[in-house]
């Protein structure tokens, strides 16, 4: 620990004096001998990392970058922490938005300020800066945005002459006309193995799970816009107008099987959407999220980042490569090279690239990524995801199936987790403000 | 030959030993002591927690954390369910099928042996996945079955996951423990069962009054192993969390450790709950020997 403190110290004081040192590389004005070579050792799991490590070694000569391909999930998650600790952490690695905070209070990350910091600065909206930028300090670069929107049957909405909302309170007729039209089928899921649409839907109608003030965390799961979407979500499901399902797999069988014609998800869906359900070509729009009054509002449900880790070994050239891959157009370029991903990119610098990528005939012509872009321009500013989501999120989960029941409501599994968060928050000696 | 000294006697039983000791330390000693170790420290930040994290020094207040964290001792309690469910039906149907297997009415004792067993010499992790397919709704040709005919059951739901772990371990430990007893009741004396024939006692009557107090020992030794099992249960219920998450994810005691330590990066806690799993352990195992020792006594 002590040597650790010294380490920095000196470091710091290196960066004043603006002496070249090993304690991270400074991108600004530096020069070419600092600029990273080697090997660097990538852990990702995100659709493309292969081919965007190859592109990188083809036009990057003087560093040589071993992708390992990982699991996803929270296996992933454990395995970095355990590689961290052991001291075989990869140079670079994926870590999703809500996962960050927690790696770096655990300090399991380098700190990017004064490498990639001005990077992120430059590159980015607020909206997706506020993810990373946690503590004064930057801790990854983002990659991804995944900005909501509605997924509907046009066929199905034509014939039964429903109409696609743009507000909630619309929304709701529409998945019970829906129902009416067709007793099996629903106009929208409720997912009980992950909080990630919820959190979302709750991060779009206004409220902030985690901020900070000063020195302390403000935990606020339980405030009036979570109140308001989980009574909201919680009476679609008790009255069944929304399909429970477990995961994704049933999910998109319910789809397949022409029992789900609208749900809500982020920009991933399309091309998840076309890869899964080839046969429904034509037969799917898109639309901006529907919003409580009416005026454009979004949020994120999911997204990557990139990060290097402590204990990398190549710091220099995993800077070169994230930066790479995440803001060049080459580098995005590469991400989409597969041709069936609807990624969208989080650099908005970057959306031509990603677009001309996507093919568009699935959706009968539509225009997915600018609608994207609306979406992603109208993300709420101001949400943080908070330190110890492990345990908020395995607490809302491991309720999630009740709720599907009707046996808790929904607002009581967030109040339930606020405690098990602030709990959590407070054993691990952050100071939390009441 | 020659007989040899008491000296190298004593080496070669040091040699022969050795690799037991050698491993024994390396992979039960050296954790056991370093998980110890582990439980009394805790990590800690300060502020937003964006500085940087030590060890620090906890004393027992990781176990004290454990023990008064309800979903630690809701895991004592799934056990307990469990295995009020899982011993009677295992050991029961285990032994029923080693007394019809060796009853002189049975036919082809070696393909039923061999049919009943291999289930075992499936892996769990295995054998956990193969029946969580068949539990989960919408893939499962089971459910579907009982659905046509009007059965609606969630084999994955909370209330219903005690009976699906269960189901698991009696499918993966029948045939096992069936051999176990097969073997004990091959060395049942003969002049006992001649004696008991001669005396006018049915197989029924023979199996109940001779051979099943023959073999409590190993009756005995089945139920002990089986306890420990129990109280380690993780892999079928961690399986069964994957497909779906009613069940919680600190359903078993073993649930909570790794939830604790690769959820909660609480490695402290999930060692000091690991030690109060083993400590359980201990204590059950003591009993029940205890216990079937003074029930065999003549």
């Amino acid at each position: 620990m002590f040597r650790r403190r010294l380490t920095a110290l000196v470091c710091s004081v290196a960066a004043v004096g603006l002496l070249a040192t090993g304690c991270g590389d400074s991108d600004s004005g530096t020069s070419t001998a600092e600029k990273g070579t080697g090997k660097v050792t990538f852990w990702s799991f995100v659709k493309g990392s292969d081919e965007v490590a190859k592109a990188f070694n083809r036009t990057h000569p003087g560093i040589e970058v071993t992708f390992e391909a990982v699991p996803s999930g929270q296996e992933y998650y454990s395995k970095l922490t355990n590689a961290v600790k052991a001291g075989t952490a990869p140079d670079a690695a994926v870590v999703e938005y809500p996962q960050l905070p927690e790696f770096a209070t655990q300090g399991k990350l380098e700190p990017l300020s004064d490498s990639l910091g001005p990077l992120v600065k430059d590159h980015f909206p607020t909206s997706v800066r506020q993810l990373v930028e946690l503590g004064g300090q930057t801790w990854g670069v983002p990659r991804d945005a995944a900005p909501l929107m509605l997924y509907y049957r046009n066929d199905f909405f034509e014939s039964h002459g429903i109409s696609v909302p743009s507000t909630w309170d619309a929304y709701r007729n529409m998945t019970a006309q829906v129902k009416k039209a067709d007793p099996k089928a629903r106009g929208g899921v409720l997912y009980t193995d992950n909080p990630g649409l919820l959190t979302a839907l709750a991060w779009q109608a206004g409220s902030q799970w985690f901020g900070t003030e000063k020195d302390s965390w403000k935990v606020s799961l339980d405030d009036a816009p979570s109140r308001k979407v989980a009574d909201y979500w919680g009476d679609l499901a008790r009255k069944d107008l929304v399909t429970s399902v477990s995961s994704l797999d049933p999910f998109w069988t319910s789809v397949q099987q022409n029992r789900t014609v609208a749900y809500v998800c982020a920009s991933w869906c399309a091309g998840a959407q076309q890869a899964t359900v080839a046969d429904q070509k034509g037969k799917w729009s898109v639309a901006p999220v529907p919003t409580w009054d009416g005026k454009p509002a979004s949020a994120m449900y999911g997204g990557s980042s990139f990060v290097i880790p402590k204990g990398a070994k190549n710091s220099a050239a995993a800077q070169e490569f994230i930066k790479w891959i995440t803001t060049d157009p080459a580098g995005m370029k590469a991400w989409v090279s597969s041709g069936t991903s609807s990624m969208f990119p989080a650099d908005p610098k970057l959306l031509p690239v990603t677009k001309a990528a996507f093919p568009t005939d699935y959706f009968g012509g539509q225009d997915v990524y600018a609608l994207g872009s609306k979406s992603y321009a109208a993300v709420r500013p101001g949400w943080t995801w908070g330190p110890v989501m492990g345990t908020t999120n395995t607490a809302i989960v491991d309720q999630l199936p009740k709720v599907a029941q009707g046996k808790v409501k929904l607002f009581d599994v967030l109040t339930g987790s606020q405690q098990a968060t602030v709990k959590d928050m407070k054993r691990r000696g952050m100071n939390v403000a009441p | 030959m020659t007989t040899p000294s008491a000296r190298a006697q004593r080496r070669t039983a040091t040699l022969l030993l050795a690799p037991f000791f050698v491993l024994f330390t390396a992979v039960t000693l050296a954790p056991l002591v370093y998980a110890g170790w582990m439980s009394l420290f805790t990590t800690h930040t300060s502020g937003l927690g964006f500085g940087g994290t030590e060890e620090v020094f906890a004393g027992l207040d990781n176990y004290v954390h454990a023990l008064a964290d309800p979903a630690f001792r809701g895991g004592f309690l799934t056990i307990a369910a469990y295995v009020a469910i899982y011993i009677p039906v295992m050991i029961g149907g285990a032994l029923v099928l080693a007394l019809l297997l060796d009853s002189a009415l049975a036919r082809a004792r070696t393909f039923f042996q061999l049919a009943l067993f291999l289930p075992h010499a499936v892996p769990g992790l295995i054998a956990a996945l193969i029946w969580v397919y068949l539990y989960t709704p919408g893939l499962s040709p089971v459910i579907d079955f009982l659905g046509a005919g009007g059965l609606d059951i969630d084999f994955l739901s909370a209330d219903n996951a005690v009976f699906s772990a269960a189901n698991i371990a009696v499918w993966e430990w029948i045939g096992y423990n069936m051999v176990i007893f097969y073997a004990a009741l091959k060395a049942v004396p003969t002049e006992a069962l001649d004696a008991a024939k001669i005396d006018g006692a049915g197989q029924i009557r023979t199996a109940l009054s001779i051979k099943v107090p023959m073999i409590r020992p190993a009756i005995a030794l089945a139920v002990l192993f089986t306890v420990i099992g129990s109280v380690q249960l993780f892999t079928e219920p961690k399986v069964i969390y994957s497909a779906s998450s009613s069940i919680g994810s600190s359903w078993t005691p073993n649930m909570f450790v790794q939830t604790a330590a690769f959820t909660h990066n609480d490695f402290g806690l999930a060692a000091a709950a690991s030690l109060l799993i083993a400590l359980f352990a201990a204590l059950l195992s003591f009993l029940v020997t205890r216990f079937s020792r003074s029930r065999s006594k003549p």
